[in-house]
């Protein structure tokens, strides 16, 4: 389909006057009543909070407050459907007669339900749509999930929550988050992230948004807080994502925030204690070597700071957490809000570090007419936080220390004034995060409905670097660093449905949108160097100044239409396609098509099944996503850097104008049972997903003078499994007992590599051997140089680079999992108001590159041992250096982590009535308690290294080479995990 | 009543929005407004003056290669060890370089065959698309064009086996490049007026000459240059905090050989020039024409004349930090009581080895240790060649002349031979070209290591390859005369 952008315009401007046109007539008034009742628990009689209850095809709706009850203003009067739906129960549908005026009870008993086919999902379906209806699978977190949690963001939220995701936590460092990556790298270039929406507003989600210190860098998903949020939607790619189009192909995650209800003002005080400790399982502590010429051991072994538990004593930390929330919720019969505000303040692990982040959160819903609703959310964020150098760092404390160059790089003779010189710095940062969304329904009739939202995501952060004058570590007299970036992104979004009863069909919908997107990035970073006194703090006055900007801007638009159809409630058809332009096209790129078909059959309902299962439910679909180049590597451009007071122009990007979107072709199918009572609930899926039209950074010839240029040359698969699995052990009044298991494989292989050599990833200088790009082999396997025997008499004599095969299974190896998972379990006992849930998460077939083992060889430090070099006679002529056997730097990367265990306690009423409240509860929850590793970590040198040597879960060390590059993880400097946190609430509800 | 004014508002508020939306959110929901931050090829079509706006990246690239070339000659020679940096293990010693060694097919400030390659590309832009459209490009500045584009074919010329001068193209071979490079110089002679690019065009004319073997040709030019200035230096700028010389920034991270210790560091700052052609070269192209002709004695008193100019060159105190620490850690020479023999069975030297950490002078342009009336009193065929060789290592020191000298040539990049398909994997252009004459990895070595634990003053090192030159007749200019 041929269509230049410039024509999205009329198309857009049209898409509102058309809203506009049909929202005129309205502005009538209707006839309403109002529907008021309380839900409960069937098995139990104990009521349910926030369980979604509509009156359906009108659009009026509502959530049940603490006490289950629900209050349903401007109801059509007549005959009416209304449901009831919560995650975990069945859903229940109940018929009503609304008088005009009058106010019609119905009560619901809810009862449990290990799979939820009921539920309604809006991610990538065009309108809001039961499960059962859906091809393909959409996971969704629910609020009693994300209140229950001690997460401090998104990713931690999300960790073990969603099968076919891995999520790894990249360190302790205030600022940094997850890295998140759905049913594996689909990309040899680009970031996994998948792409955010809160309320529908595409928001910030770049990783690397500040400087690298050692390879750690602020997250824009650090911000987003996890206060107020009401359920997130997950969908992993494929069919699912497809009308997200050009930029779905790692996923869209959605993110809803809490809405107000009818009824009087509820206020809820929250009041959190805490402490972090700081995991040192894998710290080494103080056996620093000490090179002679700076003074002998016996010199620092002497002085009175001498500790040999230094770093835990006087380098980490248990800190101090507090976090104090309070909030509103309520409304009128035609507006409803919620507001709510928190500061959350914590000390970090490690010295000098620490976070405080302000949040102010307000949505406001309004019925303008009785078929027409406005809705408003915005949250406010101010994030401060200090962090200290670690990783590949000369002049961090815990790296020094842990490699042995605590004194060296400090130029220092004792452990306190070397400390002294590290902590000569400050690393400080602060983020203001803006994000708006506006959203427009109308509703005139049970046939259409239509929805505009429109919303804005503002992020600007500066980060500050001074180092002062006496920090020694470092060959320059101070330094004044700033890094600024500053962030908007505008989404709108319009979208209509049909929804009619065809010939030999039910639920027949046709759904179409517009969507369009824009995002700016700009960055400055200026480092001022040498500086004549103490004090300064602005760059200034140094006698050396570098400045830096970058800018990127994209725009994205994109129209869908979405057809849905099932027959005898049984077989649900989708098909569907999104048409997308986006400015990063080459200017010989169209719009592309991205299509999607599916099918499910519920096998139960249709009766073919035993009475056992409750539900047995077929699935199949075949989707294709996109991914968008970065922007403007489809130009041919020049660059131009200050020399000698002149600006010098250079050859910069070669230019493509054939530079596409990489697409990804899903096939997926799958199964959802229920059985046993609906007790047990169990989702398999299976899928291939392929990337087509995959972009590598193809080198132009040396001669060309110009560097390389993003071509769309390769193909790479990814294949998996996905399982998830809830059994509710015990289900009775007193009592119930769940248990929940998710578990996914996957296998990744680069196909074709379209005529190219192989090629490494990210290596800077050749020395940090991440990995290749090989055709038949998965993306990033490990390529490192590696001792051989070249004479064949049985001994290592030389070394060099190739594919490593594990020692004892000759598999090759890769920086990311080939199958992961998680467990948890909660026991509920309504009776007593107490409830206990804890989650655990395992990975396996990783490996990790432990890059302190690197740097201790030059001190001799025994943290992986070397193998023995023989020459061509046999005779040993020493030990590899790791550049020559950097095969030995790689762990085992497989890790089973006690993620978090939650407890909360119901106060009897009377206790919380005493305060004045309605209800009150005390809260107990721990996060990162405990990790099990396979020791030896060490896969070639198990005998003779450390016992643990690392924490694999960690992505840790990051090549700093821009925000939407590829991170695979896998590779490690000195990095802190995440601590153990402990945390003591209270909460009353007036 | 109250459902009117919920009309009203809902018109209000419809109102407003579309408002909001149609006036404020044109700019930004106009697809068509998003501008690249670059200068695209539009944007260079705009320019006034384009030949005028490309020189200064000229300049640029020109440093960068002349950097490249000069960073890679002393660590791939005998001139500097890699002790602490990240520098890829295959530019220690010329029998480990490989086409795929990360610093060598760098396209990064190190990448020799890459920013000379860069170089000549960018030279081509200018000289063959842009000046030819460009009614405002003058003479004088074709003649800078020239000059660039000449070094990049002299500087690869000299160092490599050969290098491709455009896509596709099979690679040109040395001396075809360097025939290329006379060709540009000589073009830019006929362009230029100013005194200071002429000789710095004759001064080249002559390397270049040198390099072919025209003994004539580089006598000739030698002697031009000389006489239009009898003490020319002709230096590349750079730049602190720009384009910065290498060798001024973390001393301690490349370490001289000790008998070099003395003229480490040149360049004592990071904004420090580079010289690129000066007039002690000249007298050592003389020289080296003296001896190719047999003319021994008339050469050495040319090399006395390059060492006497040296030493009236400028030096600089400079308070040097540098522990000259080992890649163990261990002590190097870093004292003057050290005496260094060039290899074992020759004299001990004093001298060589300063105080360090301490201040210490430096020569700037150039320095040696040899004595001009010691130079001009040798007869023997075999200790004059010896003094040539000698001279030329330390007055040319870190100006990027070793791996030429010692006649080594690099291969082309595998970028190269990943990308051009007239060039594959092991053909000859593609693997370096070592001389038998230079031992495997031990131009860099000495012993004691650590003379201060050894308890030892007397410095070895493992080999002396000005001997070996000199024995094996080594020149460009041809096998020379053994007496």
């Amino acid at each position: 389909m041929k269509l230049p952008m410039s024509k999205v315009r009329p198309i857009l401007y049209g898409s509102f006057a058309l809203l506009a046109v049909l929202l005129v007539p309205s502005l009538a008034a209707a006839q309403t009543g109002t529907v008021q009742g309380q839900i409960v628990d069937a098995s139990t009689g104990q009521p349910i909070p926030s369980a979604q209850v509509t009156v359906e095809g009108t659009g009026v709706g509502g959530l049940s407050n603490q006490q289950g009850r629900f209050l349903l203003l401007n109801a059509p009067v007549g005959e009416q459907t209304v449901s009831a739906v919560l995650i975990g129960y069945t859903s229940e549908q109940s018929t009503v007669t609304v008088t005009a005026g009058e106010t019609t009870t119905v009560d619901f008993e809810l009862s449990p339900s290990a799979l939820e086919m009921d539920e309604l999902v809006v991610t990538g379906t065009g309108q809001a749509t039961e499960r059962r209806r859906l091809s393909a699978e959409v996971a969704v977190v629910d609020a009693d999930d994300i209140a229950s949690s001690g997460a401090g963001n998104v990713t931690e939220l999300l960790q073990g929550r969603v099968a076919g995701a891995q999520i790894n936590a990249v360190s302790a460092a205030p600022g940094t988050a997850g890295l998140m990556s759905f049913r594996g790298p689909s990309s040899a270039i680009a970031d996994q992230t998948p792409v955010i929406y809160i309320d529908g507003v595409r928001v910030d989600n770049a990783r690397g948004v500040s400087g690298s210190f050692g390879g750690e860098q602020t997250s824009a998903l650090a911000d987003l807080a996890v206060t107020d949020i009401e359920r997130i939607e997950v969908t992993k790619g494929g069919a699912a994502s497809t009308l997200y189009g050009a930029d779905a192909a790692s996923g869209v995650i959605q993110i809803f925030t809490k809405r107000g209800r009818p009824g009087e003002a509820s206020f809820t005080a929250r009041v959190e204690q805490g402490v972090d400790m700081p995991e040192t399982k894998f710290v080494t502590d103080m056996d620093f070597a000490c090179p002679e010429r700076l003074g002998d051991c016996e010199t620092a072994r002497a002085h009175p700071s001498w500790d040999p538990d230094f770093v835990k004593n006087s380098i980490l930390q248990s800190s101090h957490y507090q976090s104090y929330y309070l909030g509103a919720v309520g409304g009128t019969d035609r507006v409803g809000y919620n507001i709510s505000g928190r500061v959350r303040d914590g000390d970090g692990t490690q010295v000098k570090t620490g976070s405080t982040m302000y949040n102010l959160t307000s949505s406001l819903q309004a019925t303008l007419t009785d078929d027409l609703t406005a809705e408003f959310s915005g949250t406010y964020l101010r994030h401060n936080f200090t962090r200290v150098p670690n990783g590949t760092t000369t002049n961090g404390a815990l790296t020094n220390a842990m490699v042995g160059d605590f004194l060296f790089f400090a130029r220092q003779e004792n452990l306190a004034d070397a400390l002294a010189v590290y902590h000569a710095q400050d690393i400080t940062e602060s983020v203001d995060r803006s994000t708006f969304s506006t959203t427009l329904s109308y509703d005139p009739s049970t046939l259409l409905d239509l929805r505009a939202t429109v919303g804005i995501d503002k992020r600007v952060s500066e980060q500050r670097h001074n180092e002062q004058l006496e920090m020694v570590a470092t060959d320059r007299q101070g330094r004044i660093q700033t890094n600024a970036r500053d962030f908007t992104g505008l989404t709108m979004d319009f979208r209509g449905t049909l929804t009619y009863d065809a010939p030999m069909f039910t639920n027949t919908s046709t759904s179409f949108g517009f969507q369009a997107f824009r995002e700016q990035a700009k960055t400055t970073s200026v480092t001022g160097d040498e500086l004549a006194l103490p004090g300064v703090t602005e760059f200034d006055a140094a006698a050396l100044i570098t400045a830096n900007e970058g800018f990127n801007e994209v725009y994205n638009g994109g129209l869908f239409l979405l057809q849905q159809a099932g027959i005898a409630d049984q077989l649900f058809l989708e098909a569907g396609v999104r048409f997308d332009g986006n400015t990063a096209f080459g200017s010989n790129v169209s719009y592309q098509a991205y299509p999607k078909v599916g099918a499910s059959f519920d096998l139960a309902t249709a009766g073919l099944m035993s009475d056992q299962f409750q539900t047995l439910r077929l699935r199949a679909n075949y989707g294709v996503t996109g991914k968008f180049p970065p922007p403007f590597r489809r130009d041919r451009t020049f660059s131009a850097e200050p020399f000698a007071g002149e600006s010098a122009p250079r050859f910069d990007n070669p230019g493509n104008a054939n530079l596409e979107p990489e697409r990804v072709t899903t096939v997926e199918a799958g199964l959802d049972a229920s059985f046993w009572d609906n007790r047990v609930g169990l989702g398999v899926t299976a899928y291939q997903a392929v990337t087509t039209e995959a972009i590598f950074n193809v080198n132009e010839q040396p001669s060309t003078g110009q560097g390389s240029q993003l071509r769309n040359i390769g193909e790479i698969e990814n294949r998996g499994l996905e399982v998830s699995a809830n059994v509710d052990i015990i289900r009775n009044a007193s009592a119930t007992w769940a248990m929940n298991v998710n578990w996914s494989t996957l296998r990744n292989e680069v196909k074709d590599l379209g005529g190219l050599p192989p090629f490494e990833l990210g290596t800077l200088g050749g020395r940090r051997e991440f990995g290749r790009i090989e055709e038949g082999l998965p993306i990033g396997v490990r390529y490192m140089s590696q001792p051989v025997d070249t004479n064949g008499d049985g001994l290592p004599d030389s070394a060099e680079r190739g594919i490593v095969r594990h020692p004892e299974t000759g598999e090759h190896m890769t920086p990311f999992p080939t199958s992961n998972g998680s467990v948890g379990s909660s026991l509920s006992l309504p009776q007593m108001g107490v409830s206990i849930r804890a989650q655990a998460q395992w990975s396996r077939g990783s490996t990790v590159q432990d890059y302190a083992a690197a740097w201790s060889t030059f001190n001799s430090l025994p943290r992986i041992e070397f193998p023995t070099r023989y020459d061509l006679d046999g005779n040993e002529v020493g030990q590899y250096s790791y550049s020559q056997a950097f095969n030995y730097l790689l762990v085992n990367g497989d890790f089973f982590k006690l993620r978090e265990i939650t407890l909360s306690y119901q106060l009897p009423e009377v206790f919380a009535t005493s305060l004045g409240g309605t209800s009150a509860q005390l809260n107990f929850g721990a996060r990162n308690l405990w990790t099990w590793v396979p020791t030896p970590q060490s896969i070639f040198a198990p005998e003779a290294s450390r016992e643990y040597l690392l924490d694999p879960e960690l992505a840790g060390y990051s090549e700093p080479n821009g925000e939407s590059s590829l991170q695979l993880g896998g590779s490690q400097s000195v990095v802190l995990p995440p601590p153990h946190q402990f945390r003591f609430g209270f909460q009353i509800t007036f | 009543m109250r459902s009117y004014r919920f009309k009203r508002l809902g018109r209000t508020a419809l109102a407003a929005a579309a408002t909001v939306l149609l006036v404020s959110g044109c700019d930004f929901l106009d697809p068509t407004n998003v501008t690249n931050p670059n200068t695209t090829t539009e944007d260079l079509a705009a320019a006034a003056e384009p030949t005028t706006a490309l020189l200064p990246g000229l300049r640029a690239q020109t440093a960068r290669a002349v950097r490249a070339v000069v960073q890679t000659s002393a660590l791939l020679s005998d001139d500097f060890e890699i002790a602490f940096t990240n520098v890829g293990p295959e530019l220690s010693d010329p029998y480990q370089l490989s086409p795929d060694g990360a610093s060598y097919n760098t396209t990064g400030g190190i990448g020799a065959y890459w920013n000379t390659q860069e170089l000549r590309a960018l030279a081509d832009f200018v000289i063959d698309s842009i000046a030819p459209e460009d009614e405002g490009a003058t003479d004088e500045q074709l003649a800078e064009a020239r000059y660039y584009r000449g070094m990049a074919y002299l500087l690869q010329g000299e160092n490599f086996i050969a290098v491709p001068t455009g896509p596709d193209q099979e690679p040109t071979a040395w001396d075809g490049l360097l025939t290329r490079a006379a060709s540009d110089f000589s073009a830019a002679r006929g362009l230029t007026a100013e005194a200071e690019r002429e000789v710095a065009l004759l001064a080249a004319l002559a390397r270049t000459h040198r390099a072919l073997g025209n003994v004539g040709d580089a006598r000739g030019f030698a002697e031009d240059a000389l006489a239009a200035d009898p003490e020319f230096v002709t230096l590349q700028n750079y730049s602190a905090g720009e384009l910065e010389n290498p060798f001024s920034t973390e001393t301690r991270t490349f370490q001289p050989l000790p008998r070099l210790d003395f003229l480490d560091p040149k360049y004592t700052s990071r904004g420090e020039s580079i010289p690129v052609a000066k007039a002690e070269e000249m007298h050592l192209i003389l020289a080296e024409a003296d001896m190719a002709d047999g003319s021994y004695g008339d050469a050495a008193e040319r090399i006395a004349d390059a060492v006497r100019l040296a030493g009236d060159r400028p030096t600089e105190e400079f308070n040097d930090p540098d522990e000259r620490l080992n890649p163990n850690l261990t002590d190097r020479p870093s004292s003057s009581d050290m005496l260094v023999a060039a290899e074992d069975g020759a004299p001990l030297r004093a001298g060589l080895v300063l105080d360090r950490p301490g201040t210490v002078t430096m020569p700037i342009i150039s320095g040696t240790s040899l004595d001009a009336d010691s130079v001009e009193a040798l007869t023997d065929p075999q200790e004059i060649r010896h003094a040539f060789w000698l001279a030329r290592q330390e007055i040319l020191f870190l100006e990027g002349r070793r791996v030429h000298d010692l006649g080594v040539r690099m291969p082309v990049s595998q970028r190269e031979i990943n990308t051009n398909g007239t060039v594959s994997d092991g053909d000859d252009v593609a693997v370096v070209d070592v001389p038998d004459y230079i031992p495997p990895d031990i131009m860099d070595d000495f012993s004691p290591r650590d003379p201060y634990e050894a308890g030892s003053n007397e410095i070895t090192i493992a080999i002396d390859m000005n001997r070996v030159l000199a024995e094996e007749l080594v020149s460009p200019l041809g096998p020379l005369p053994s007496g």
